[in-house]
This record gives C-alpha cells, structure tokens and sequence, in this order.
C-alpha cells in the first residue's frame, strides 16, 4: 500500500532532514543580494532612482540609486511566513525597474521557486549587466520565467 | 503539428500558472504565452474574449482559447492553494459525488466546484476547438483532472487531453476507471517522480487518473530535502531531459507477479525499507483487496452517502472477508501484520481482527503519517 511507501519515505526523510540546517528556520529569502550595473549605450547611468519589488504574501518594495559608476546594489530580503510550513510550490514576484526621464521602466522580473539564498540564479551571485538600449527577453535558463533586458556571466 | 502538448511545454505552463497569482507575475505570463493564448492579449480581468483568470480561495486558474499554432485548441490551466492542503492528509475527509457523477475527495470536489460556473461559460464561449488541454501541477492537477472529466462529459469538445505533474489521487476507483475511459488512457500523461510523495495520497482506495498503469514514471533519488521532488523545478528538468512523452513512457514499472506478492505476504519477515519491499508492499494490498472481492464478493461500499468515514468502510470489509472462510482471512492476516510491522506492533496468528482492531491498525499509520507531513513541512520552513 502507498500509505506505507509514503510513510518510510516520510521516516527516512526526516532522519536526514533532523541531521542538516538546509535553510534558515523559518526564514525564507524573498530577494537575493542584488549588484546591478546599468548602462545607456555603454556609458554608465549614474544617480538614477530604482525600485526593487518583490510579493509573496504581500507586494512590498524598496529603492535605491545608482552611484557614479552606474552601480546599485541590494541587500538580501528575508521573509517568514506560516504558508511556509505547508508542503507547496514557492512563488515570489521580483522585479527591479529603474525611473528614467519620470518614467518607470522593468530591467529584470522573476519567479523565485526556491527559499534559499541566490537561488534566482541557481546559486550564482546576483550579478548583472544591465544595458538599457537592449530588447527584454524571455529566459528559462532557471527553471521558471525570467524577463530581462540585463545579461549575466555563465 | 500534433495536438498533444509537448512534456516540457506542459511542465512550463504547470509552472507559469502560478505566476497569475501577482500582478508582477501576470505581466510575464502575458508576455510568455502571447503567441499561444488569446486570454495572454487581455488584460486578465475575468471574462476577457478568448479566456478567464480565475481567483477563487482555493484556486487559480487561466482558460483561453489557443491562437497561432494552437489555434482549434484551448487551455485550462489550474494551480491549488495553500487552504487545499489538508486534503492531502485527512482520509476521513470522505468522498462526494463529482459532478459527473462519481465518488471523488470533497477537498477536490469543492474546490472544482467554486470555478464551475467560468468554466461553463468559457466552454460554451469557444468556436471551432475540438481539443482542450488541461493541465496542473500538484493540487492543480487533482483539479485540472476533474476539469478534463467534466468537460469531455459536458462539452461538444472532441478531445480533452489531461497532463498532471506530481497529482494526488483524486477519487475512488470508479471515478479513476470512469474518468479514464471517458478522456481516453492514451490522452492523459500523469507524469510523477518516484519519490514525490504527493502522488501517494490520498492513500487507497482512491486510484489514479489514468488506471491502467499508463503513468509516467520518472526516476528521481531520495532527498534531504522532503518535497524537493515535488517542486516543478524538477519536473521542468525532467520533462526536459526526456525530451518526449515517448521516452518519459520508457520507465513504466512492470506489473508484479502475482506469485512473487504470495510468497512475500506469507513470509514473516521484518519490513525494510528497500524501495523494492515498498512497491511488494502495495502490490500486495490491492492483491489482497481483489482476492477478497473476487472469492467473497463483497463489495466495498465507497459511495458518497453515510455517516461512515472510509475508515469505517475499508475496516469492514476487511473485516467481513477475514469471517468469510479461513483461506481468505489468512490473506487478510497476512496483510494486516505487514501494515502493524510498520507502526511498530507485532501481531500473531490467530488474533481476532475484528473491525475495531482493523480499524485501529489503519488509523494509527495513517495518523502518523499525517503527523509526519506536517512535521516534515515544519523542519523546511
């Protein structure tokens, strides 16, 4: 009977998940720490106001600006919630999105699947190079959707 | 083309329906499947021509009509949410008659039927589709079969091809059996991974969608991590890397033998947890179910109505069998200390299994795993 099959995977699982720290307790990353350099037709676009938001249970957001080098960054978002605790797909929005001109314009989205750190981009830093005058693309390179007009390194 | 989604198309619309949740995620989903879906030129209001985004408490759904190489087709994508969870674990919950008229899990069956009256004018808004697509992931998927099934009963629609990933079961064996001769065996691709442990509840006697043993069966190892086969991450690596349903369809498990499940039962031997004991295990329960329904013929009563819980039922009619002559309550027996070998009681032959003792042995396990999901899901937070 699967009941039983279910029950000794549960048994086995619990050994071994009671004998390592996978992720924070209770604690779930929202938003990876973010390092973003943005350029216009390769010249750096300094001083200019970005807004990284994120939604789980909640849409919630925070901004930021570029320095002289066109360069912002992000701290890492960690959130807890008690939907954590059911046994269910992970779904965190992201986006970053700059105000150029007044106007706001989306660099970067993502679905995160997964609660740990840098998982947007299965484990590498969040690094990249953001060039505004490049078309936004569609990337499943990680799993679920990722709209983006920036580039990473493999 | 053919009409038949590919794996990993599937997989990725499984997955990208959970984007709809947030308006962020819309916005990708618009853009991703513009080419595809009428529904994704909206702007996701609900009845928007061509298709539906539907936000119930315990569902979210996208339906559209398909366009460009999907035209003459339609979409129902459907995703579960959290306040369905229960009903993975609570057996006792007890089964309702679905819409089409068969016993299925009353979690499921209400959940399906909070987003009936959408479907129905969504179904009844399509011009020249002669094949919808139902898929889901999960929860979803127990709602994305019920969707299938009510649509090929209630709808002009020739085809309805069913793709779940990782789904529970979803009613008892007369929906399964129903369900699959309605759709079609060959139109439904249950893909699952061999330690996702969602697809192993609820627990019999609720039964597959396909029954015929046409699952797709993908090898996946034990983790750390307890539901990370679950994840559609996984499911998107698979369906990837197997390229068709051809190839998924190539691990199929082969049936037991009868004999081989005889011997087994017989022997008193301590449970392991090899994986191959496990799948004896199961075999063996539906051996000993048939044998008594085919020697007795006693019916297990599983039909919607009734103060008593399947619980009581299943206990019953192990019950009765193991009365009816000593050669069948001997299969029984035999089973009955499988089971309490696990939960850690020993039993001995000649022990009275009256329906209070049946009843309590299948508890106890059954209690203990529901315990141990949750506790499982406590340890990942």
């Amino acid at each position: 009977m699967k009941l039983i099959l279910l029950l000794t995977l549960a048994l086995s699982y619990l050994t071994e998940v009671n004998s390592m720290s996978i992720f924070g307790v209770g604690k779930t990353c929202v938003f990876s720490e973010v390092k973003v350099n943005v350029t216009k037709n390769g010249l750096p676009l300094k001083n200019i106001q970005v807004i990284r938001r994120w939604e789980w249970n909640k849409l919630k957001e925070d901004t930021t600006t570029t320095d002289e080098n066109g360069v912002f960054t992000f701290p890492p978002v960690f959130e807890s919630s008690v939907s954590r605790f059911l046994p269910m797909e992970l779904v965190i929005a992201q986006g970053l999105y700059i105000i150029e001109n007044g106007e706001e314009k989306k660099i970067w989205s993502n679905s995160k699947r997964e609660p740990e750190e840098n998982a947007e981009f299965e484990g590498r830093p969040f690094v990249l190079n953001c060039e505004l005058t490049n078309e936004m693309k569609i990337y499943r390179d990680f799993g679920s959707i990722m709209r983006t007009l920036c580039t990473w390194e493999d | 083309m053919s009409s038949t989604l590919t794996p990993i198309y599937a997989a990725n619309l499984a997955a990208d329906v959970y984007n709809v949740k947030s308006a962020m995620g819309r916005e990708d989903f618009v853009e991703v499947y513009k080419t595809d879906m009428e529904t994704a030129g909206g702007n996701f209001s609900s009845g928007v021509t061509g298709g539906y985004i539907i936000k119930k408490p315990h569902v979210m759904a996208v339906f559209s009509a398909g366009k460009g190489k999907y035209k003459g087709q339609a979409f129902i994508a459907i995703k579960g949410t959290a306040s369905l969870y229960d009903a993975l674990t609570d057996l006792n919950a007890g089964v309702r008659s679905s819409q089409t008229g068969f016993p299925v899990h009353q979690g499921f069956h209400y959940a399906f039927d909070s987003i009936l009256i959408e479907l129905r004018q969504f179904l009844s808004g399509l011009k020249g589709v002669s094949v919808v697509h139902c898929v889901g992931h999960s929860l979803g998927g127990a709602i994305a079969t019920l969707a299938a099934d009510w649509t090929k009963a209630n709808s002009a629609i020739s085809t309805v091809k069913l793709y779940t990933f990782g789904s529970p079961r979803v009613g008892l064996e007369n929906f399964a059996g129903k369900c699959t001769s309605r759709l079609v065996a060959q139109n439904i691709y249950r893909a699952y991974h061999r330690t996702d442990p969602v697809p192993m509840v609820p627990t019999w006697p609720f039964y597959h969608v396909s029954n015929t043993d046409n699952g797709y069966l993908i090898d996946s190892p034990v983790s750390g991590v307890p539901w990370k086969y679950h994840l559609m991450k996984h499911y998107i690596k698979s369906t990837k890397s197997h390229g068709s349903w051809t190839n998924m369809a190539s691990n199929r498990p082969a049936s037991m033998m009868d004999s081989a499940v005889e011997s087994w039962l017989k022997s008193d031997s301590i449970m392991t947890y090899a994986a191959s004991a496990l799948e004896i295990l199961n075999a063996a329960f539906i051996y000993v179910i048939k044998k008594v329904i085919n020697l007795a013929g006693i019916a297990l009563v599983t039909g919607a109505a009734g103060a008593l819980t399947l619980m009581d039922r299943m206990a019953m009619f192990m019950a009765k069998a193991a009365t009816v002559s000593k050669d069948l309550g001997i299969w029984v027996f035999y089973l009955v200390r499988k089971m309490a070998s696990l939960i850690g009681i020993k039993i001995k032959e000649g022990v009275d299994l009256t329906v209070a003792f049946i009843r309590k042995i299948f508890m106890s396990m059954h209690s203990k795993i529901s315990e141990m999901i949750w506790k499982i899901g406590q340890e990942i937070a």
